[in-house]
């Protein structure tokens, strides 16, 4: 058996989730009896979340910020309809997830950025060049999967969603999310440097 | 995700619980089952390794990025009050929100339908909690959610003779009550009304002070705790 050290070392799934979601849920009721204040932290605490990952959704701030105002105008005239059959979070993120993919459709924004590696195959040596440059490799090989892989690999990577927590806002069963992070893994693995590729392995 | 103790299972459904080992989100019993997995499987610790410089580099990525939440907060809150310029909530509000109507219509209609009365109230309410003194104003502004659809602009085609010589103002959400009370009064100002449900103030020169309005407008302006302010635009007189 062996020990692996996960998340940020807090409980998986556990008590760390249950507090945040309890916390957010009496924001949540405040927010329901209209008040402005309330909402104004629940909106700045989900603010650089939802910037995140609708801007690697849309390839654009400008975007998302759009789609993260006008989610949160429906969190802030649903929120009385809140009932508690979800986290707080699972729902919110729903929400933005379908309308960045309902701009996306209206966009057509949904083209993946090319990438061309080019020259860039002998990694650096300096430190700080390296950063920048896994930076660029990472957001490259991102934009690169479809728009549900990339959602499924950010929801997990960054938002640090559970699998049923992103089945629950992708609308979709729970072995859906694990293939589609199943393929993303596999292309992100030759996609990423050399020396920052992941194990081969797994199911063909 | 269902762990059924006791069935075998395979390499492949190992692989595909790897991230959210990583991320620290499996069930207690996923967690375990995979744990004595990878005792045995080299190439899932090797996949674990790879998935976990993965996650960190997505993490480091996102802390090249600042954003500003408080300023696309104001643009929502004036997406909100403009909305209710255009539409004001006599002309046919649109209620239906609070009967749990499609979500996905369009953001004008949202917009009308955010501000229903019982928000005004609780706006109101909570402003008379904070002493700022404008109780009776803000008790008709409850009464009155029509009110803030009169609520002049600088692109407002007319304004009102009274409001000359006063400035709108939008503080930092940070402000509290005490040093707005003191931001005021230093630059010999008074409130005469506000906030709007965009927290604009309305400020006047404080009655017996020979003050111009545009040495205070140039002190606000100076303030880092004023987000905004501006001279109430008197109105455009015509032609003769």
């Amino acid at each position: 058996m062996t020990s692996v050290r996960t998340g940020d070392d807090r409980d998986p799934g556990g008590a760390g989730v249950e507090s945040a979601n309890e916390g957010e849920l009496r924001l949540l009721e405040r927010v329901a009896q209209g008040d402005r204040r309330a909402f104004q932290e629940l909106y700045v605490g989900y603010h650089r979340r939802l910037a995140r990952f609708l801007t690697r959704l849309t390839h654009g701030y400008p975007i998302a910020e759009e789609i993260i105002n006008d989610t949160m105008s429906v969190v802030w005239r649903k929120a009385a309809n809140f009932r508690g059959q979800s986290q707080v979070s699972t729902w919110i993120m729903g929400i933005a997830y379908r309308r960045a993919l309902k701009s996306l459709k209206r966009e057509s924004n949904a083209t993946h950025v090319p990438f061309l590696p080019g020259d860039e195959d002998a990694p650096a040596t300096d430190p700080t060049q390296r950063t920048y440059e896994l930076h660029e490799w990472i957001g490259h090989a991102l934009a690169q999967l479809p728009v549900e892989q990339r959602m499924v690999v950010e929801l997990t990577y960054y938002v640090g969603l559970s699998c049923q927590e992103i089945a629950t806002i992708m609308e979709c069963p729970v072995n859906t999310v694990k293939t589609r992070m199943f393929h993303a893994r596999r292309r992100l693995r030759t996609a990423l440097p050399p020396d920052e590729r992941v194990a081969d392995g797994g199911r063909e | 995700m269902s762990t059924s103790q006791g069935a075998p299972r395979s390499h492949d459904a190992a692989f595909e619980l790897i991230p959210w080992l990583v991320n620290g989100r499996l069930s207690r019993g996923e967690q375990e089952w995979l744990e004595r997995h990878l005792g045995e499987c080299e190439e899932g610790r090797r996949e674990v390794d790879g998935q976990q410089r993965l996650r960190s580099a997505i993490r480091r990525d996102e802390s090249n990025i600042e954003y500003a939440p408080q300023a696309s907060f104001q643009k929502l809150w004036s997406q909100i009050e403009a909305s209710e310029r255009r539409d004001p909530p006599d002309a046919g509000i649109d209620r239906s929100v609070d009967r749990g109507v499609d979500p996905d219509r369009p953001a004008r209609a949202k917009f009308r339908a955010a501000l229903p009365t019982h928000r005004w109230m609780a706006a109101a309410a909570s402003l008379v909690a904070v002493g700022l003194g404008l109780s009776v104003a803000l008790t008709w502004r409850a009464q009155s959610p029509v009110r803030a659809a009169q609520y002049q602009t600088a692109a407002a085609p007319k304004a009102q003779p009274d409001r000359d010589g006063q400035i709108r103002a939008v503080f930092s959400p940070t402000v509290t009550v005490e040093e707005l009370t003191r931001i005021v009064t230093e630059t010999r100002l008074t409130i005469v009304d506000g906030p709007s449900d965009s927290g604009v103030y309305t400020l006047a020169v404080q009655p017996g002070r020979d003050l111009p309005v545009a040495d205070a407008l140039e002190r606000l302006r100076r303030d880092p705790r004023v987000r905004f302010a501006e001279p109430v635009v008197a109105p455009s007189r015509g032609p003769p």
